[in-house]
């Protein structure tokens, strides 16, 4: 059983889409790097794992379950950190992690929590009004840590940490992975993903561009492709073929000349290449063609510049 | 019961934030200083009398105003800070969420509005005599069940309003509609079904429609239950106002059905009962983000 799977999963706010289709797979006892830049959809997508939001269309399935019904109950084994959310000010950390712990139902010591994420014994009877940003966000992540979860949802879990605290994140991360427990976390920081992620997914302007394998994405296999198919003529019965495809991100014209008109093609994965060429030969005869695969850095970056124009 | 979670952490966060004790402060104040009115300014009074006056401006304009100052941020408020995130990242559902809160702010305002009562009954007992109790433990379950209706109904608008300063324009909107319109919308309504006003014995169904209002159910409830009070006679001369009890009692339409307990019950539940089931709907398809 998958921990979470997503199929077609979207979110429109008015006539704005936020997040388009997406598929995510993300399995039992891997951790999966949510990278994207700010804006492109990350936060809206975890909303709806966690059923804060209601997707408009597509299903989400968390722990086997569908978000969209008996979300409490899914709760017992999700540790959850949501974006940016405030602490109670007047309540101590230990009675933050005492409310949580009895929520779950769970049998766990505040302190034994409060100290895996470096958390004094004396700052934790502390208001949490009184702590600095780091405090805090390690106190969140103590929280999500709460009763053993078989997921971790973290929403950019390192965002407030110093350098020692992103360590010691990374850490946690890979103890609950070990123990046996997936972990799907977002950023918009590479570095920060590529340490501790079996897989990734790329999020950009609310499209998954690239997903996969990490050591995959890094040694080109896996990697996305960026087509050019020059054509004889262009439909629109060909465009709405290709897009069909799978993998197929994107397709645009990009020459429209009635002599030359071709076509360009973004794939989140090199496999898809041969369906695509074979879905536009059978509409129309294929003049030439190139192919270039994309490293993880590009379209990352490609994906930020595009973010912030 | 994750209902009660939510519900006892909503009471330990009153007290903390001395929300709980500024309720009682002003509702005690304010019950305890028209009693004190009551008691000095009538001649002779007897404990029937000062019983009478546990209805008052502490229940028919202070009680309201707390109920919606309690109730109003209950929802919104976690929403616009993202508290919210924290409770349903839990295993609590939004119906749990709701109702808990809605338990945890009447828990506290009905503490509030106890202590107001048991301090005027104590200052009856310590002046003039002890008042008849059972009448008055009825009425101040009355009070308690509208106090939950107040609540409610400040929860509710708290569970649809999409910002704070929505939900208090609401809350104080609802509020001058229940005090200060009321009666002319119930006028209204007369006059546009008998093209006249309605006179001192108004026919039951106009009887209903204004008690349709929870806050003039919780007062018919105290004329219903309070021992009658004799009339009084204020008479203002030189040396101040006094006033005097004399033995006339005022007539009234005890029979109608505006005067049974129990169609005052139905009338409050309904109130507890509709704007949580509106609030939960609206909250159950709301986005949180």
């Amino acid at each position: 059983m998958s921990a979470i799977r997503t199929n077609d999963l979207t979110k429109q706010y008015g006539s704005q889409t936020v997040v388009s289709k997406i598929d995510l797979e993300v399995e039992a006892g891997e951790v999966y790097g949510f990278l994207g830049p700010n804006g492109a959809g990350k936060s809206t997508t975890i909303a709806m794992l966690l059923s804060y939001v209601h997707p408009t269309d597509g299903t989400a399935r968390v722990l086997g379950r569908d978000v969209c019904e008996g979300s409490a109950e899914i709760k017992h084994r999700i540790g959850v950190l949501p974006e940016r959310y405030q602490l109670y000010d007047r309540l101590s950390g230990r009675k933050h992690l005492r409310f949580a712990i009895d929520s779950m139902g769970a049998d766990g010591d505040p302190d034994a929590l409060a100290d895996r994420v470096g958390l004094e014994a004396t700052a934790v009877r502390r208001p949490v009004g009184e702590y600095s940003t780091g405090m805090k966000q390690r106190l969140r992540i103590a929280l999500a840590l709460v009763g053993k979860p078989d997921l971790l949802v973290l929403d950019e879990p390192s965002s407030g940490l110093d350098p020692a605290g992103i360590r010691l994140l990374r850490e946690i991360v890979l103890e609950e992975r070990d123990r046996g427990a997936a972990v799907f976390f977002s950023s918009h920081v590479l570095e920060q993903v590529e340490e501790v992620s079996d897989r990734i997914g790329i999020l950009v302007d609310g499209e998954l561009r690239m997903s996969g394998d990490l050591e995959e994405l890094k040694s080109g296999t896996g990697a996305a492709v960026e087509l050019e198919v020059e054509t004889d003529a262009v439909s629109r019965e060909v465009l709405t073929a290709v897009k069909s495809v799978d993998s197929v991100t994107e397709c645009a014209v990009t020459d429209s000349s009635p002599e030359a008109p071709s076509l360009t093609i973004s794939l989140s994965s090199n496999d898809a290449k041969a369906e695509v060429l074979r879905t536009i030969e059978s509409h129309s005869k294929i003049e030439d063609f190139s192919a270039e695969e994309r490293s993880l850095e590009s379209v990352f970056e490609e994906g930020v510049a595009e973010a912030s124009p | 019961m994750t209902v009660v979670d939510i519900a006892r952490k909503d009471v330990a966060d009153a007290i903390r934030s001395r929300a709980l004790w500024v309720a009682t402060a002003i509702f005690l104040g304010f019950i305890v200083l028209t009693q004190g009115i009551v008691l000095a300014v009538v001649e002779d009074p007897d404990p029937e009398l000062a019983a009478r006056f546990l209805e008052g401006p502490a229940t028919e304009v202070v009680l309201p105003i707390l109920g919606l100052l309690v109730g109003y941020q209950a929802i919104v408020g976690e929403r616009e800070t993202g508290n919210m995130k924290f409770l349903l990242g839990l295993p609590h559902s939004r119906l749990d969420v709701l109702l808990g809160k809605f338990v945890g702010r009447t828990a506290v305002l009905a503490a509030a509005v106890l202590g107001g009562f048991l301090a005027a009954i104590a200052m009856i007992a310590v002046t003039v005599g002890l008042p008849p109790l059972i009448p008055i433990a009825a009425y101040v379950l009355f009070v308690v069940l509208s106090t939950a209706a107040i609540v409610s109904i400040a929860v509710g608008i708290s569970a649809v309003a999409e910002t704070r300063t929505r939900a208090i324009s609401v809350a104080i909107g609802g509020y001058l509609l229940a005090t200060v319109l009321w009666s002319y919308v119930v006028d209204g309504l007369y006059y546009a079904v008998n093209r006249n006003l309605p006179g001192a014995d108004p026919p039951t169904w106009i009887a209903v429609v204004d008690h349709l209002n929870p806050l003039t159910a919780m007062s018919t409830s105290a004329d219903v239950l309070l021992p009658e009070a004799s009339q009084i006679a204020i008479t203002a001369t030189e040396e101040g106002v006094s006033a005097t009890q004399t033995e006339q009692t005022p007539s009234g339409t005890t029979e109608a059905l505006v005067h049974e307990p129990l169609f005052l019950t139905a009338v409050l539940l309904f109130w507890i009962t509709l704007p949580l089931a509106v609030g939960y709907l609206r909250f159950r398809d709301a986005d949180l983000s």
